[in-house]
């Protein structure tokens, strides 16, 4: 539901079984520009499958564009939804501790996952890995997604694997040589989340990069979906 | 249910865009010697021309050498000849080391980081030697329309490999990228291969709309990337058998191996 090409639930579950995908977390693209009602508008789209799950987006409430906090935990409750996914560049909302605090002391108090999609447009780019750790140290009971994190991340996630154990890495757009082998490795599997970047990029891409990462076949089904049934299941709304 | 076999094909894959050694931009872990083999092995991956990091801006006799001892090491890697385009006599050294007392696959041309222009005159030996030789040049991006006709006209006997531009199409943009593979479909001694870190969803088919297979080479940008994305995406896209053959290896064998 990111691209405004596949604006129905029918046509991405269409894609999905043709890669043989059979679930996935889903964020609506009119809720990343701040439609009111928009995620409320995907959870009644998904009632109709199971396969699809609800991922709410929002950004700091003040201005009144987002419900508050707890407001929001309450829609995604009624909605079915268990995660929650921000663009701090795209919403242009650095990750300043003082902007985001209220909404995750709240994300916090529930373990809902927080999925941190920086809008990475190449692998270069700059992401804002300071904001990301801040993040990670203060709310360390709050499971922390970097999403599209590119080939160029390693500098920053050995470090911060390391330190944060509640960071998590979203697989669509890692690439590094041998990447997901070295991190299974040297951390565990349990950090990596098999992301699609579906609709816009192509599945089969970070799938066959899983499937022929020479790791063992639990830590591949961990990430595959072992790994976000957990933190799915672990949140408390 | 998905099973490796999703991925598998019964011919041997070749990549015509690789690289190793270590990096300055980022980490590369296991880019060299036998850790390098295994993980090409372990992508399936028979055989893959290689351009060391090190030589990719100016220590290219630095990294002939390295690559002419890791070709007679490992089946798997072949050599990319790197010149240096500031000095004209190395230039002609390089060449005779490359494809007179070793066995290279071809050349890699690298303009952004030699910081010259694509049509830099300290390049124009190596050109003329591609063109006598009938070796192909795998250019990073290549040069303008105007001047890849030129090239094309200019050295016929040369195949003009530019890296990346299947890859960033993405069956919609109509800009310059559009413009170049327009030329890559109508030139016949100009290709292009599908190295980069952008997938897009059914990328391989909408490239195939745009440009016969017969002029796309798999490459895969190892180390620099994890080969398995574009391997991926090449080995389950919904492409006749015979673009899929093409792709990963008839081509290759047509460009690298000639005769």
């Amino acid at each position: 539901m990111a691209h405004e090409r596949i604006s129905n639930v029918e046509a991405l579950l269409g894609i999905m079984d043709s890669k043989g995908i059979d679930k996935a977390l889903v964020f609506s693209s009119f809720a990343k520009e701040v439609h009111p009602g928009a995620n409320e508008e995907l959870c009644s789209a998904l009632l109709k499958t199971d396969r699809l799950l609800p991922c709410f987006t929002t950004m700091p409430h003040y201005t009144g564009e987002c419900q508050s906090p707890l407001d929001m935990v309450e829609s995604m409750r009624l909605g079915g939804s268990r995660a929650v996914r921000i663009f701090p560049v795209h919403h242009r909302v650095s990750l300043h501790l003082w902007l985001w605090e209220e909404l995750l002391k709240v994300l916090c108090e529930r373990r809902i996952p927080l999925l941190v999609d920086f809008s990475n447009p190449t692998w270069s780019a700059d992401l804002d890995y300071d904001g990301l750790r801040t993040v990670c140290m203060n709310y360390p009971e709050l499971p922390v997604i970097l999403m599209r994190a590119s080939v160029s991340a390693d500098r920053y996630i050995y470090r911060l694997f390391d330190e944060c154990p509640n960071l998590y890495l979203d697989t669509s757009y890692y690439q590094p040589h041998n990447g997901i082998y070295n991190i299974v490795t040297r951390f565990s599997a349990r950090r990596l989340l098999f992301g699609s970047g579906l609709p816009v990029y192509e599945p089969d891409s970070p799938l066959f990069a899983v499937i022929r990462s020479g790791i063992g076949e639990k830590d591949k089904q961990d990430i595959l979906s072992g790994n976000w049934e957990r933190l799915w299941g672990e949140a408390e709304l | 249910v998905i099973e490796s076999s999703d991925f598998a094909v019964d011919f041997p894959i070749k990549d015509i865009h690789g690289h190793c050694g270590t990096f300055a931009t980022f980490n590369v872990p296991d880019a060299q010697g036998a850790k390098l083999d295994a993980v090409i092995r372990q992508n399936g991956i028979s055989e893959v021309c290689i351009a060391p990091f090190i030589g990719l801006s100016c220590a290219c006799a630095q990294s002939n050498r390295m690559m002419a001892e890791l070709s007679d090491k490992y089946s798997s890697m072949r050599g990319l000849c790197l010149i240096d385009p500031y000095d004209a006599s190395e230039t002609e050294n390089q060449l005779a080391y490359c494809f007179e007392a070793n066995r290279f696959a071809g050349l890699k041309f690298h303009p952004y980081y030699n910081q010259v222009p694509d049509d830099h005159k300290g390049y124009e030996a190596a050109l003329a030697y591609a063109d006598k030789h009938k070796l192909f040049i795998l250019w990073h991006y290549g040069g303008g329309v105007d001047y890849l006709r030129e090239l094309s006209s200019g050295y016929p006997n040369a195949n003009f490999v530019l890296a990346h531009y299947g890859t960033v199409w993405n069956g919609e943009a109509c800009d310059d990228t559009k413009k170049i593979l327009e030329l890559v479909a109508i030139l016949d001694n100009v290709y292009t291969d599908l190295a980069g870190s952008v997938c897009y969803l059914d990328a391989l088919p909408k490239l195939l709309d745009l440009i016969p297979y017969e002029k796309v080479l798999f490459g895969s940008d190892l180390c620099f990337l994890d080969a398995a994305f574009q391997l991926g995406q090449t080995l389950r896209a919904a492409i006749p058998a015979a673009a899929k053959y093409a792709i990963l290896c008839g081509n290759y064998d047509r460009i690298v191996n000639p005769g």
